[in-house]
């Protein structure tokens, strides 16, 4: 007995499909008018793709009408035009993929045949197109039935152009007259799409947001910064529409291109399995990651564009919000956007392409390989965004503080020489003390002959200030108001001032009460190893001292120290000697408050830690514009007084230099001074938390 | 009756026994013109002006040891004040022992100076994380601290600072029976001369650390 089954042979009969396939078909394309619109627009460029017109030579319009009862109304206008035949056999076609390309060997935006058509059934109470070509006019459309044809008395009409302009609307509209005149001389044709009562707005077109929504929409976007389109609004004018530009964030400007790997890994059943992502026939893809200056985050007014598109052989063949990519990692995510070009996704033997052209095949593993393969990069991308900003927050936290601190500066340079001569000048040759009939250095006695300088002999510092004292027996030998002159035999040991005059104010009154001037005045060692005589005469008086210069710590390499010294912030401040690794000083909670290296010292440089424990945690907490920081600078400034005070105090009189005369001079007198001016000077620095040193007042104090 | 052998002391070493004499033990500030005069009457051959007998020279006479003192650690000097160290005081202590005519033996104890260097060196932060092996932690500060100097001392003192550290650590080094504190004492002392050699040779360019 023959075997029967090999013997069947089926005999082939078309398809019967019922509409509802369509409905359920439409269904899933789930039309917002923006995707909806840019399926009617890619087809008029195909249209003209197909003519062989260059992108300068591709004209769309779009026309919305509304203002009538149910009626508003969608236009989508070109100047190719359709034949009946086109219509037979390729527009009523459903679900063919070479559709598009009516049999030529050309790349067309279309996919499928179906996004436009669908468009027309799914989205509007009734649908149609005008189409002219050759001298021929054809409506086709969907009726209320959602069911598809040529309208009564119109297909395959032989018309003239200006009638068949009227018949399709759009002989009012102000088109460029090159493009009429091509219509109406026959050398153009038409097609108008009309959607009537588009859903979800029969009467009002929210237009703003429906152009911008299709402007950024992936499928509109790139083809509307190649050819010209236009829309117009009721009767008004043609305005040209241009997708909107983006500058990019600042310091990301440049795109990011990434190839992508020839093979990537995927997750399958607990196994990480590789999918190849080029061959032979396809070459490796990229991916280009572009930034926005203006958040694209949800909300905003390009939340549409902060995705990836991917770019198929021509036309984007699907696109992703970086939300639906699981890029939640960094908020700076919203500022990026981008496409992927992967031929490969397009090899018939595995298409990842969908219908829609909205998003891939979730199931293909070349699509879920790439996506994730993306998401990692943008992540990449967005972390190096959120440093960089992390760097210029860190720079402008650290703007604030350095303001505060040069603000700072400018007020001790004011006024911190003058404090600190008045503590000596009152402290040095005080009253003194006796200790069992010792006699203390700091004791003021009668100056020998009755004018004399405190010291015989004295070591200068090379390139400072420094002060020599004088006694006078006021008013006896020599009377108030007496000029005093001043002169040095050696001009390398200058004098600041070569006249003095005894005042009232100078006076003070030795233990055996006799009267007694003591005057103050500045010399400057200019070389070392000089020495020089210093002789102040009054009258027949006359008395002298021995000088030399002397370098101090630091010998030849030592530089002139400025009078009052500069404060700088640890790790925020350069290194103005260019010694710190890394251009700023660096330092630990371990490291003093106020810290100086010895290089600092001979060139008058304090730094203020800002690494210290308590400095960390002020600016932790309160942060640098805070009044707790600023109180934090202010008291290192104190430290700084009171460290040149002391060292000042022992320099000039190392005998006399005891615990008593710290408290009461320095912590007690100059701190106290400090603080007064600090009241009189820095109201709003300690008490207003909105001030923030004014830049005007920065160049005027300069 | 026993003879004291004659002793030739230089003129350096009776200047440092007027320091000596003239701070009755306790650290006091001096005046260079006090030690001057105080010289001249106790040793009036030795510090008279040259060609006057009978007037004191407060020259270089005086004036080149006390600095050379300063230097070696012995002395402190601002403007022309001078006091003893703790090393001063041990090192007149010993020459006056000497001239007292006792032999002046090693001790098994360290010097009063040294003992009190050690001691500070022990109590100081930077040691503590030397012997925790934190080194990274010891910065400058630490080099300033152990020497018992600041960036701002002047060069002479801290050259004086370091005779007197470098010379408590060799008597540490000379001692038996060290400790396993006094042992890591020593490692530290070479360990952070070592690394902030470049602050040493600042101050004292012509002295290897």
């Amino acid at each position: 007995m023959p075997n029967q089954t090999t013997n069947i042979s089926i005999i082939e009969e078309p398809n019967v499909i019922d509409d509802y396939l369509l409905d359920i078909i439409g269904n899933e394309f789930k039309f917002d008018h923006e995707k909806g619109l840019s399926e009617w627009f890619k087809n008029s460029v195909d249209a003209y793709i197909r003519l062989g017109n260059p992108d300068s030579k591709q004209n769309v319009i779009l026309r919305f009408t509304d203002g009538i009862r149910n009626g508003a109304r969608f236009e989508c206008i070109d100047f190719a035009g359709m034949s009946e035949l086109d219509i037979q056999k390729a527009f009523k076609r459903w679900g063919d993929p070479e559709a598009a390309k009516r049999g030529l060997n050309k790349r067309v935006y279309g996919g499928h045949g179906n996004g436009g058509k669908f468009y027309m059934r799914q989205m509007f109470d009734s649908s149609y197109f005008v189409t002219y070509k050759n001298g021929y006019l054809n409506i086709f459309g969907f009726n209320k039935n959602k069911r598809y044809g040529f309208a009564e008395g119109f297909q395959n009409l032989k018309k003239g152009p200006g009638e068949a302009l009227k018949i399709a609307e759009i002989n009012k509209i102000s088109f460029p007259d090159d493009l009429k005149e091509a219509v109406l001389s026959g050398k153009k044709g038409f097609t108008v799409v009309k959607g009537i009562g588009p859903a979800n707005m029969k009467n009002v077109i929210r237009l703003d947001r429906l152009l911008r929504k299709f402007k950024n929409h992936p499928q509109a976007r790139r083809i509307l910064g190649r050819i010209k389109v236009w829309y117009v609004y009721n009767n008004s004018e043609l305005s040209l529409m241009k997708p909107e530009e983006l500058n990019a964030l600042p310091e990301f400007e440049k795109p990011v291109y990434i190839e992508i790997p020839g093979t990537l890994p995927i997750e399958e059943e607990n196994k990480t399995i590789s999918v190849d992502m080029a061959n032979n026939k396809y070459e490796a893809g990229r991916l280009i990651l572009r930034t926005s200056e203006e958040a694209l985050g949800r909300g905003t007014r390009f939340a549409d564009l902060n995705r990836i598109d991917i770019v198929g052989e021509i036309g984007v063949i699907a696109s992703y919000q970086l939300s639906e990519l699981g890029v939640t990692t960094f908020p700076q995510a919203s500022f990026v956007y981008g496409e992927c070009e992967c031929p490969i996704l397009e090899d018939p033997d595995l298409d990842a392409v969908k219908n829609d052209r909205s998003k891939l095949v979730e199931a293909n593993p070349r699509a879920k390989a790439l996506l994730d393969w993306i998401r990692e990069r943008v992540e990449e991308l967005s972390y190096k965004i959120a440093e960089f900003e992390n760097a210029a927050q860190e720079t402008e936290r650290k703007r604030i503080s350095l303001a505060f601190n040069e603000y700072l500066n400018r007020w001790k340079d004011k006024f911190m020489k003058k404090v600190l001569a008045e503590i000596f000048r009152s402290g040095n040759e005080g009253a003194g003390s006796s200790d069992n009939g010792k006699i203390h250095r700091g004791e003021l006695m009668f100056p020998e002959n009755g004018f004399s300088f405190s010291y015989p002999a004295a070591e200068i510092l090379l390139n400072e200030s420094e002060i020599i004292t004088l006694k006078a027996g006021s008013p006896e030998p020599i009377p108030i108001g007496t000029v005093i002159s001043l002169k040095s035999s050696n001009p390398l040991v200058e004098i600041e001032e070569a006249k003095l005059v005894i005042k009232s104010d100078n006076l003070k009154i030795d233990k055996e009460g006799k009267s007694i001037a003591v005057l103050n005045f500045y010399v400057i060692g200019k070389k070392a190893g000089e020495e020089g005589k210093l002789t102040a005469q009054a009258g027949n008086l006359l008395t002298e001292m021995d000088l030399r210069v002397i370098e101090g710590a630091g010998g030849k390499e030592r530089t002139k120290k400025p009078k009052s010294p500069t404060v700088l912030l640890s790790g925020f401040d350069s290194d103005p000697l260019g010694l710190a690794p890394g251009g700023t000083v660096v330092l630990t909670e371990r490291d003093h408050l106020v810290y100086q290296r010895y290089q600092d010292v001979q060139n008058g440089i304090y730094w203020i830690n800002t690494a210290s424990s308590i400095a960390k945690s002020l600016l932790d907490k309160y942060g640098d514009n805070s009044v707790r920081w600023r109180d934090y600078l202010f008291q290192r400034y104190v430290d700084i007084f009171v460290k040149e005070a002391i060292y000042e105090l022992y320099k000039r009189d190392p005998e006399g230099f005891r615990p008593e005369l710290i408290d009461a001079e320095i912590l007690g007198m100059l701190v106290s001074k400090i603080h007064s001016r600090a009241v009189e000077d820095l109201d709003k620095f300690f008490f207003d938390d909105e001030f923030e040193p004014a830049s005007e007042e920065r160049n005027k104090s300069n | 009756m026993k003879q004291k052998s004659a002793i030739n002391l230089s003129k350096a070493h009776k200047l440092l026994l007027v320091i000596y004499e003239m701070s009755r033990k306790e650290k006091r500030s001096l005046r260079y013109e006090d030690i001057v005069v105080a010289a001249f009457k106790k040793n009036p051959e030795d510090f008279h002006l040259r060609g006057y007998d009978e007037y004191p020279d407060s020259g270089d006479l005086v004036h080149k040891p006390l600095y050379d003192f300063r230097k070696k650690g012995l002395l402190e000097a601002n403007n022309k004040v001078f006091s003893l160290t703790d090393m001063g005081f041990s090192f007149a202590e010993r020459l006056v022992e000497a001239l007292k005519g006792k032999e002046v033996v090693p001790s098994d104890r360290l010097s009063r100076f040294a003992e009190k260097e050690i001691s500070r060196i022990e109590s100081t932060e930077g040691f503590k994380f030397f012997l925790e092996e934190d080194f990274p932690k010891l910065t400058d500060t630490d080099f300033y601290m152990y020497m018992g100097t600041t960036p701002r001392t002047p060069r002479n003192d801290f050259i004086g600072r370091m005779e007197s550290v470098n010379n408590a650590v060799k008597e540490l080094e000379n001692k038996e029976n060290l400790t396993p504190v006094w042992k890591k004492v020593l490692e530290y002392h070479g360990f952070i001369t070592n690394k902030f050699k470049d602050i040493i040779k600042h101050f004292n360019p012509n002295k290897n650390a």
